[in-house]
């Protein structure tokens, strides 16, 4: 099996906690800030509050970078460590224990949520400050940094699983933060139905391998495929670990793939990928650095994380490898296309991201494990400073989102443009690290011509709808000169995050560099004890595939300045030579309307008709019959309470007489 | 018993005093006279306990009577206060008035 050398590459250790209790510090950090200012927030003083908050996530940066050189101490092979901390469910043959995963990829992925998060926290103090609920805002932010954490430092899948629903719960409080506002309580709704509707197939595919392997610990089911153990799955009998993922089922896939698929899903509904994107779009009712935060930079990676997690079990099974490339390749370019006309600064951002997600399931799709998580890190780097920066244009106008209101603000707010432009380029493939990772990407998927022109066309239109977002807010004339006339540029809480953002963009590039810029390849070598060998290209082959990738972008670039700038109303009129073209576009290929039509509609109907005729005609008759009939009897047996003691012992007497006769006759019976 | 009245007749004599006692409480009105009705019931009582005492010679039916008649006297102790409260409260002994806890 393809998967079988790949499972030896990553034995994991077992330690216990007390060898390795750094690793709790790490997640107890911002569980404190969480509690701190959950339940005294509101009695604090602002200042007190922020700094809680921002500590809270310095101090799990800390840890985390102190892990990582304890990490980086040990020899490559024992770099992967399960550590025990308490028994949480042993019931029987079910043992789930309480573990942590301390190896490089949850170490990578710890780094780069804590330090993410730390800037969009301080960022924060800046962008809501004139908030009345700030203590409720970074209590939740910090209680989503925890659940994150500890889904990318579980052990197991049990644990990965309250992570998994913890972020999930987080988002949709922060989605709906202002939950006065009609639209932002909608939005929180969707988001949480619809990933709650993916997090299903995760859960059924999580109960069916602990029915098979009597364990969900990431490392002993790798175990278990790699030796191949003889396991007692629900089904009875003895059969082999490959054997049991083999067996086949009704739909005609195996079991495995079906489990694959199940995983699947859940990472779909969590990285907003087609067909279960249309939350995200939604999600940006939220306030922006949440935007930035967890649905840009740290949640929607999840489902990344997850595919990369369990590689030895998405190995064994090629059907579910070609649909996670595939689904990746197809939801890049679709979201893509609904990028490049939308209006609103933030739903750009929006479908870039899942297109940049599709992006990141292609490479895992084709196995370039590595590159997908290096393009997890670039992207959580340059997508968190694009919402920053769209976050400060708001800050600026007065929360107008619409891209058609502004123009040439570069002149009134110098840092926020020059920070987008980073951020934008790196986007678009045009400078590091963005145009690192995305090439390691487009290389891995050359094998698939077709998966690889699609992430090439993908390219061409990030490259444009990017420029296109650039010039529309930041150059040309303003084209609403009241807002511009009091634009002004954001305070340096705000700007000093972005910076460091943008320095941060250029700076994770040297992680990996293609192999015709120096042999630089510091992330895949660190991840291999964990992902696998990573197939490093040659020079010349490497400056073949970035040419092809950068070749793309700049196209994306000049049409965009051709379309904007030199002829600007060209492109408008080519929307009107293709006028069903750009209806799709602009309607989202009505995804939205036709879930509406075959989800929501029906529903509501059904729930409506059972509310109007199961809970009104026999739950409520029922519950409302009970009170009728006591009542009814109430009312006759309420007579024989007379109030004259004298009924009273002529009862007493009667009963008296009745139960002497009912002995006598059993006496005489006797 | 070798002398004396049968057993029987002293028996009928006892369910006698204990019907008049019953039909006293269950038809007079005037709560002293219900009071000495349910005194003739629980003498109606005492007066089996001894006859049967006798008769199987046997001093626990005699020994339970000196019980009864303790607690009888503090029945009328406790009795007869409340007859008076109920005098104070309403004026008049007549038990119908006291009937406001009804259904």
């Amino acid at each position: 099996m393809a998967g079988t050398h790949e499972a030896m590459a990553w034995s994991v250790l077992k330690g216990s906690v007390e060898d390795w209790s750094a690793i709790l510090v790490l997640p107890t950090f911002p569980l404190a800030g969480f509690v701190i200012n959950g339940l005294w927030g509101r009695r604090l003083p602002k200042a007190f509050v922020s700094f809680v908050a921002c500590g809270a996530i310095a101090g799990a940066f800390l840890s985390a970078l102190y892990l990582l050189t304890m990490n980086l101490a040990l020899p490559p092979s024992q770099r992967a460590i399960s550590v025990y901390v308490f028994p949480w469910m042993d019931a029987g043959p079910i043992r789930l224990p309480f573990t942590l995963l301390f190896d490089p990829l949850s170490l990578t992925m710890a780094l780069t949520v804590s330090g993410v998060s730390f800037l969009i926290h301080v960022y924060s103090v800046g962008y809501m400050a004139h908030d009345d609920e700030f203590s409720r805002y970074f209590a939740l932010l910090n209680l989503f940094v925890f659940f994150m954490l500890l889904l990318v430092l579980a052990g197991n899948l049990a644990v990965m699983f309250i992570g998994w629903e913890g972020v999930g719960f987080c988002s949709f409080a922060l989605i709906s933060f202002w939950f006065t506002r009609e639209r932002a309580a909608e939005a929180g709704r969707k988001a949480f139905l619809v990933t709650r509707f993916g997090d299903f197939g995760f859960f059924v595919a999580t109960l069916a391998l602990l029915a098979i392997f009597g364990t969900l610990d990431f490392g002993d089911i790798a175990f278990a495929l790699h030796a191949n153990e003889v396991l007692t799955p629900w089904w009875g009998g003895k059969v082999t670990a490959q054997e049991a993922l083999h067996k086949p089922t009704a739909l005609g896939i195996s079991l495995g793939t079906l489990l694959c698929l199940g995983l699947f899903v859940g990472a779909i509904g969590k990285s907003a990928q087609f067909p279960l994107h249309v939350w995200l779009p939604d999600a940006m009712e939220g306030p922006t650095p949440v935007s930035a935060l967890i649905h840009a930079a740290t949640m929607v990676t999840a489902g990344v994380y997850m595919v990369a997690r369990l590689h030895f079990l998405f190995e064994l099974s090629p059907v579910a490898l070609l649909v996670v490339a595939v689904i990746g390749a197809f939801t890049a370019t679709f979201a893509a296309t609904m990028g490049c006309v939308e209006n609103d600064i933030k739903r750009v951002l929006a479908y870039s991201t899942i297109s940049q997600l599709g992006y990141m399931f292609l490479a895992c799709g084709v196995g370039a494990y590595a590159a997908g998580i290096y393009h997890l890190v670039t992207h959580a780097f340059f997508k968190a400073l694009l919402f920053l920066c769209a976050g400060s244009v708001m800050h600026a106008l007065h929360d107008v989102l619409d891209i058609r209101r502004m123009g040439g603000l570069a002149k009134k707010m110098p840092t926020t443009a020059t920070t987008f432009w980073v951020g934008g380029l790196a986007l678009a493939g045009l400078i590091p690290s963005g145009l690192f990772s995305k090439d390691a990407i487009l290389h891995a998927a050359e094998s698939q011509k077709a998966l690889w022109a699609l992430g090439l066309f993908t390219a061409v239109l990030t490259a444009f709808y990017t420029v296109r977002l650039g010039i529309k807010v930041f150059h040309g004339q303003p084209r609403d000169t009241e807002l511009f006339e009091h634009a002004h540029e954001s305070p340096s809480v705000m700007t000093i995050p972005m910076a460091l953002l943008a320095i941060g963009t250029i700076a994770v590039s040297i992680l990996w560099v293609p192999a015709f810029l120096g042999h630089w390849t510091i992330l895949p070598d660190y991840l291999q004890s964990v992902l696998g060998e990573t197939h490093e290209p040659s020079a010349a082959e490497a400056l073949r595939s970035t040419l092809w990738a950068v070749g793309a972008a700049l196209l994306g670039v000049i049409v965009a300045l051709w379309a904007y700038a030199w002829q600007p109303g060209a492109l408008w009129r080519v929307a009107q030579a293709l006028p069903w073209l750009y209806r799709w576009m602009a309607g989202k290929y009505f995804v939205d309307e036709l879930y509406a039509a075959l989800i929501t509609r029906p529903g509501r109907c059904l729930s409506e008709w059972v509310s109007a005729h199961f809970d009104l005609g026999v739950i409520d008759a029922l519950v409302n019959g009970v009170g009728w009939l006591t009542a009814r009897v109430g009312e006759r047996v309420r007579r024989v309470q007379t109030g004259f003691v004298r009924n009273y012992a002529l009862y007493f007497v009667t009963a008296s007489l009745l139960v002497l006769l009912y002995l006598l006759a059993q006496g005489t019976r006797r | 018993m070798e002398t004396g009245v049968p057993l029987n007749w002293v028996i009928a004599l006892s369910g006698i005093l204990f019907s008049i006692g019953i039909l006293g409480v269950l038809t007079k009105r005037n709560i002293i006279v219900i009071f000495m009705s349910v005194e003739l019931m629980l003498n109606a009582a005492n007066l089996a306990l001894v006859a049967f005492s006798r008769a199987h010679d046997n001093l626990d039916g005699q020994i339970f009577v000196f019980f009864t008649m303790t607690l009888a006297a503090a029945e009328v102790a406790v009795g007869l206060a409340i007859i008076v409260a109920l005098f104070r409260l309403k004026g008049s002994i007549d038990v119908d008035r006291a009937n406001l806890l009804k259904g």
